[in-house]
């Protein structure tokens, strides 16, 4: 196993955090709490979440956190947050992967590697909180 | 008027005792990240062992497909260790 005793502890926790960010900020469909506690014990395999959930008529939020632990301390050492719209195409994305250090105005990111990349893939900074990502989705929700 | 039944989030403790409950099986788990590895194979008609020698670590690695196919290759084998112990894998290695 990936995680064993405390470290298993921290994943649930983190999991379990996503749940209440998910729940907290849209109306989801019934599916969704019978199915995380699933992908959440899946982590415990294979050390990373995947969560994919419908969050209005044309959108859907897929996320990817894949955990390391740094002096016993859970981190997402990578992580792909996407909104994507019923097409298929990413309304919104954000990683950390460490290929960009300033934003599309030429400005420094301010949370590198963090950042997002909007509709048209151009980048913007981004603190790495999943929670920020959720609340640009939920913004986008409510414009449609 | 019928009243639309809103879906309850559930506890902690109730979320902690289904995740850790082993209902999921290591097999269920690798087969549906095999499943989602084999759907990027065909859409780019490249094995995964060779996209992972030659995307990840590179900047064509930040495209939603490609990052995610490189977590999802890294989650297999991690799921693969915690069913069967390295030292069995690793007779299979070339």
């Amino acid at each position: 196993m990936p995680f064993e005793g405390r470290q298993r502890a921290a994943a649930l926790d983190r999991c379990w955090s996503i749940y209440l960010s998910l729940t907290r900020a849209f109306t989801l469909p019934e599916d969704f709490h019978i199915e995380f506690p699933n992908a959440a014990e899946s982590v415990l395999f294979s050390g990373a979440l995947h969560v994919t959930v419908p969050i209005g008529s044309d959108l859907t939020l897929s996320l990817r956190e894949e955990y390391a632990f740094d002096r016993q301390r859970l981190a997402a050492s990578r992580y792909s947050y996407n909104l994507i719209d019923a097409t298929g195409n990413n309304v919104l994305r954000a990683d950390n992967l460490p290929f960009h250090r300033t934003d599309y105005r030429r400005r420094l990111l301010s949370h590198p590697p963090h950042h997002l990349h909007d509709e048209r893939d151009r980048v913007h900074s981004f603190s790495g909180n999943l929670d920020d990502f959720i609340a640009r989705a939920k913004t986008i929700l409510s414009s449609r | 008027m019928a009243t639309r039944k809103t879906p309850q989030r559930m506890t902690k403790k109730a979320f902690v005792k289904m995740a850790s409950n082993g209902t999921l099986s290591a097999d269920r788990a690798i087969g549906t990240m095999v499943d989602e590895l084999q759907r990027y194979e065909r859409k780019y008609g490249m094995r995964s062992e060779v996209f992972y020698a030659l995307i990840p670590g590179t900047p064509a690695e930040d495209q939603p497909d490609f990052l995610n196919w490189a977590i999802c290759y890294r989650s297999y084998f991690r799921a693969l260790q915690s069913k069967f112990p390295l030292k069995e894998l690793s007779r299979y290695a070339i």
